[in-house]
């Protein structure tokens, strides 16, 4: 099955991320990208954008406080009619219009493309391990074991960044034995 | 049979070898024409490949090199399946060298060496 064109964003991020890009020699399929991805995903529904206002008081700016949308995202006003943003950036979730809006609602999938990264260099370094790691031949001797540590570090690096797997959340605390 | 070795990593030991081959070597074999001045020799280009230059490595290859007593004792590194034969010469950088002994049909090769002298 071939990934979703919708995806197609999101699976370069990924790409970048990992350093596997696509060509003969990448380590995974658009499709295995995508099938990370897709087990990180959240649906998001009319979500709120908070908007910039513009000196005259118009609102041609909004900003989504997810990153990472899929591109088939709907914006629309608060009476459901579907809008077209200017200008779109996914990955930052700001989106632009040529004509003021009184607000914007956004919905559709976004994902945690580092948690995604994680798992697929995780992967990646373990069919390393199981694979050649140095040898001695005719002449030569040659050794690769820094290759699957590389991607480990990198993956752990990703999930500090990752809200799933562990990038700080912020969280209200109330004590309960104090009054006044 | 069985091996230790898998396939899988027989061609990337043989992979990696070849990508750490810096010279371009050309693989020449004797030519001899019958032209109006008689028999004329020559060496033509067979084949063109990457290669290095290098010293006898391991027990076999400095056995055999201490048999050579004519000339400096050079070791080249070619692909793996490389074509060279006991009469080729192989020229590298502008030098010619002549082949004395090749690994071929080693079990398990990963690269061509060729114990070689300059000519």
């Amino acid at each position: 099955m071939a990934a979703r064109a919708t995806m197609t964003g999101l699976i370069t991020l990924v790409r970048g991320l990992i350093n596997d890009p696509a060509g003969a020699s990448q380590a995974f399929t658009d499709e295995d990208i995508q099938e990370q991805l897709d087990e990180v995903r959240e649906y998001v529904r009319l979500d709120t954008l908070t908007p910039y206002a513009e000196p005259d008081d118009s609102q041609l700016k909004f900003q989504s406080p997810y990153k990472y949308w899929e591109s088939g995202l709907v914006l629309t006003d608060p009476a459901g009619t579907v809008l077209t943003p200017s200008t779109s950036d996914l990955k930052s979730g700001y989106f632009t219009f040529l004509t003021s809006q009184e607000a914007v609602d956004a919905t559709g999938f976004t994902y945690d493309v580092y948690a995604a990264s994680a798992v697929l260099l995780t992967l990646w370094a373990g069919r390393i391990e199981q694979d050649l790691t140095k040898f001695s031949a005719d002449g030569s001797s040659y050794e690769f074991e820094g290759l699957g540590n590389s991607k480990l570090k990198l993956a752990s690096q990703y999930k500090a960044k990752s809200p799933r797997f562990g990038a700080i959340q912020t969280a209200r605390m109330v004590r309960d034995d104090h009054t006044g | 049979m069985t091996t230790l070795v898998s396939a899988g990593n027989l061609a990337k030991m043989r992979a990696t070898q070849e990508s750490n081959l810096p010279e371009t070597a050309y693989i020449q074999g004797l030519t001899v024409t019958n032209g109006a001045d008689g028999w004329i020799e020559a060496w033509t280009t067979k084949a063109t490949v990457n290669a290095r230059l290098g010293e006898p490595k391991g027990e076999q290859e400095k056995a055999i090199a201490s048999t050579v007593t004519v000339g400096k004792v050079n070791v080249i590194t070619l692909p793996f399946g490389t074509s060279v034969l006991d009469t080729d010469q192989i020229q590298i950088l502008g030098k010619n060298y002549r082949v004395h002994w090749t690994n071929v049909g080693k079990s398990h090769a990963t690269a061509l060496r060729v114990i070689v002298t300059e000519a």
